[in-house]
């Protein structure tokens, strides 16, 4: 495999369901997944993650577009002739077959001899510390084992992309937390590409390389977690990862590398992400906890404490600086001497340079 | 009024099966238990039975009586017999070759249209089974619809003889038991989770493997329902051997039928159908065992 080779180019695909009134699921989405990484596609129900998920595996066909596997053209390759595996929200472990025989089939399937598919068995079994669970069914086993199973089941072939569809959507709490880690682990022990859907933006952040945002069909951002977190590219991105404060601004001036937007003869200072002239109206988004609380005089914004919830980690509090806008602020709980500002108190908020992000939208 | 229920949970449950028991009992145990006895007395002139006890409808089966009361072994009924199994068996695998694949492209089809092809398949119960019998003549038969064209056409110089053998008699069974195929199967293979369908087709099966390997042993419950079905009814059918065999090959069912309506011998046909019942109840309880083991061995 050549690794300067894109392990998946989705290009310019788009897919339409000829139901009433017709579906389009994805609207000219172009994305390359490189090799070896931990490819997360992120988004809402509807978004048309699965669907992207489905055309890569072969399940669907394109409606236009192509997609590129390692530079190979997929088109017309049922999912059988694809050198990619799937692991399944629901697992789909074949209930009439032991847990060896599962993750056996897939070698089975490709002609390789008993012996061969003993070894690997027991390799991947070992790969998830379930050595002894071969002569198993699989509804003999828990959740978070039939989820570890499915998994290997999908790895034993030694596909050249794994894609996996909410994988971890049916675990409780605590499993999903545990099988994050170890997703990670094996992603970096098989080298092979992942790529993960899920609409849960932890999981997003805490395990992948790069995380494609999507909704309505089209992709709204591609970057790393960090980047996707710091620097949202538009309203939909912002409000999705996280909570966010949306501050509507005029641009009042410009530079080389940044603008300068106020709102209310409060003056924010921004980078350049995205192109817009002196006077328009332009959104800004700044994380909660950003602001650090400093007394009335000081700060770059002034207002009012409205509400305040105790929240264990972090206090919420609201601070209303002018009729129509009111902040979310989130101080870390750092001791019990800590004076935390009641509701009703006057409070000063300083913004760090670059906290706040220019919005397309 | 109050109506006081018995306060043993089992007496209860006995009290609530009682309706259904009691007709099991009236309609089809004594019925069979009646012929059983029957099959036990000895035969009077005028079809009926006389007292006593004797094995004679018995012996019949597998001896007959030579002038100086010797016996001599008499294999016509056991062919007879033999023939009957070896129909019903090959029209059972017939159906099934038919039927399966009806099912699966059932089951693929979208709801309403399921609903639709489900109804065509059950319109054949709609019309009378000796009515569909005869309009097979009109098709395999001398001149027939089948005949015709190709004679018209020269493919053929003289009849092609389908009719009154063993092919009409398949024929018959086969059209008319395939709904009982079809329909279990086609429950069978609606509780299947397509999802282990596609990840079967993800790990490199071909449509072929994942029938061979994820449909059909998990739908194993319906092959067998429907198998059983077809055979039973097949091996008790007397229209399709009557009609479309010409009645030239006497098949078990014809031959209990003659029993107790021409040859007035009731304790033999009783012996005949507790025969017969016996062959059905064995073939299924092993058909069924077999099935069972090979579904878990396969793997």
């Amino acid at each position: 495999m050549n690794k300067s080779i894109p392990a998946i180019s989705v290009n310019s695909v788009v897919k339409h369901y000829a139901s009433n009134p017709p579906i389009v699921a994805l609207n000219n989405v172009t994305i390359e997944i490189q090799d070896n990484e931990f490819f997360t596609l992120l988004g809402p129900s509807g978004c048309g993650k699965t669907t992207l998920l489905r055309l890569i595996a072969g399940f669907e066909q394109p409606t236009e577009g192509a997609i590129l596997l390692y530079g190979d053209h997929l088109e017309g390759l049922d999912p059988n002739d694809r050198p990619v595996n799937t692991v399944f929200q629901s697992y789909s472990l074949f209930p009439h077959m032991t847990i060896a025989e599962n993750i056996g089939f897939g070698l089975k399937m490709k002609g390789q001899s008993s012996d061969q598919i003993a070894l690997v068995v027991r390799d991947m079994l070992a790969l998830v510390k379930m050595e002894t669970f071969g002569n198993r069914m699989p509804n003999q086993l828990s959740g978070g084992q039939q989820q570890r199973i499915a998994l290997v089941r999908a790895l034993a072939p030694k596909p050249k992309v794994l894609l996996l569809d909410e994988p971890l959507s049916a675990l409780d709490l605590k499993l999903r937390q545990a099988m994050r880690l170890e997703l990670k682990r094996l992603q970096k022990e098989t080298g092979i590409t992942f790529v993960f859907v899920t609409h849960d933006q932890e999981e997003a952040m805490c395990m992948s390389d790069r995380v494609a945002v999507m909704s309505q069909g089209e992709l709204q951002q591609l970057d790393s977690p960090q980047m996707i977190y710091e620097r949202p590219r538009n309203r939909f991105v912002a409000n999705f990862i996280g909570d966010v404060n949306l501050i509507d601004t005029k641009v009042s001036s410009e530079n080389q590398n940044s603008y300068v937007c106020s709102h209310n003869n409060i003056e924010f200072s921004v980078n350049k992400t995205s192109q817009h002239q002196v006077g328009d109206q332009v959104t800004l988004a700044i994380r909660p906890e950003k602001f650090s609380l400093v007394s009335s005089a000081e700060g770059l914004l002034k207002g009012t404490v409205v509400d305040s919830t105790y929240m264990g980690t972090d206090t919420y509090l609201t601070v209303k600086i002018d009729d129509s806008t009111e902040l979310e602020v989130r101080c870390q709980n750092i001791d019990l001497d800590q004076q935390l500002p009641t509701i009703g108190e006057t409070v000063g908020l300083s913004v760090p340079n670059g906290a706040a992000t220019l919005l397309e939208d | 009024m109050e109506i006081k229920l018995p306060a043993n949970p089992i007496t209860r449950r006995w009290l609530g099966l009682s309706p259904a028991l009691i007709t099991i009992f009236i309609f089809m145990v004594l019925p069979i238990a009646l012929l059983g006895v029957y099959s036990f007395k000895p035969a009077d002139s005028y079809g009926g039975v006389e007292a006593g006890f004797s094995l004679d409808a018995w012996i019949q089966l597998f001896f007959d009586r030579d002038l100086d009361d010797t016996l001599i072994f008499d294999s016509i009924y056991l062919q007879i017999i033999w023939r009957s199994v070896m129909l019903a068996a090959i029209g059972t695998t017939l159906s099934f070759l038919v039927g399966f694949p009806v099912a699966w492209y059932i089951v693929q089809q979208p709801p309403e249209r399921r609903d639709i092809l489900l109804l065509l398949v059950t319109i054949p119960f709609w019309t009378n089974l000796l009515i569909r019998a005869y309009s097979w003549i009109l098709i395999l038969g001398k001149n027939g619809m089948i005949e015709q064209p190709l004679l018209a056409m020269g493919l053929i110089d003289d009849s092609l003889e389908m009719m009154y053998g063993n092919m009409a008699i398949g024929v018959g069974l086969v059209y008319s038991y395939i709904p009982l195929m079809i329909l279990p199967i086609y429950a069978s293979l609606e509780k299947i989770d397509f999802g282990l369908v596609e990840a079967a087709h993800d790990l490199y099966a071909d449509r072929w493997a994942v029938i061979q390997r994820i449909v059909m042993p998990l739908c194993l419950p319906g092959i067998i329902a429907g198998c059983i079905l077809v055979f039973v009814l097949s091996l008790g059918d007397f229209i399709s051997p009557s009609i479309l065999g010409g009645g030239k090959k006497m098949m078990l069912s014809n031959l209990i039928q003659f029993q107790f309506s021409s040859a007035r011998n009731w304790p033999f046909g009783g012996a005949l159908t507790m025969l017969l019942l016996m062959l059905v109840a064995f073939g299924s309880y092993f058909y069924i065992k077999a099935s069972r083991k090979s579904a878990y061995l396969e793997k």
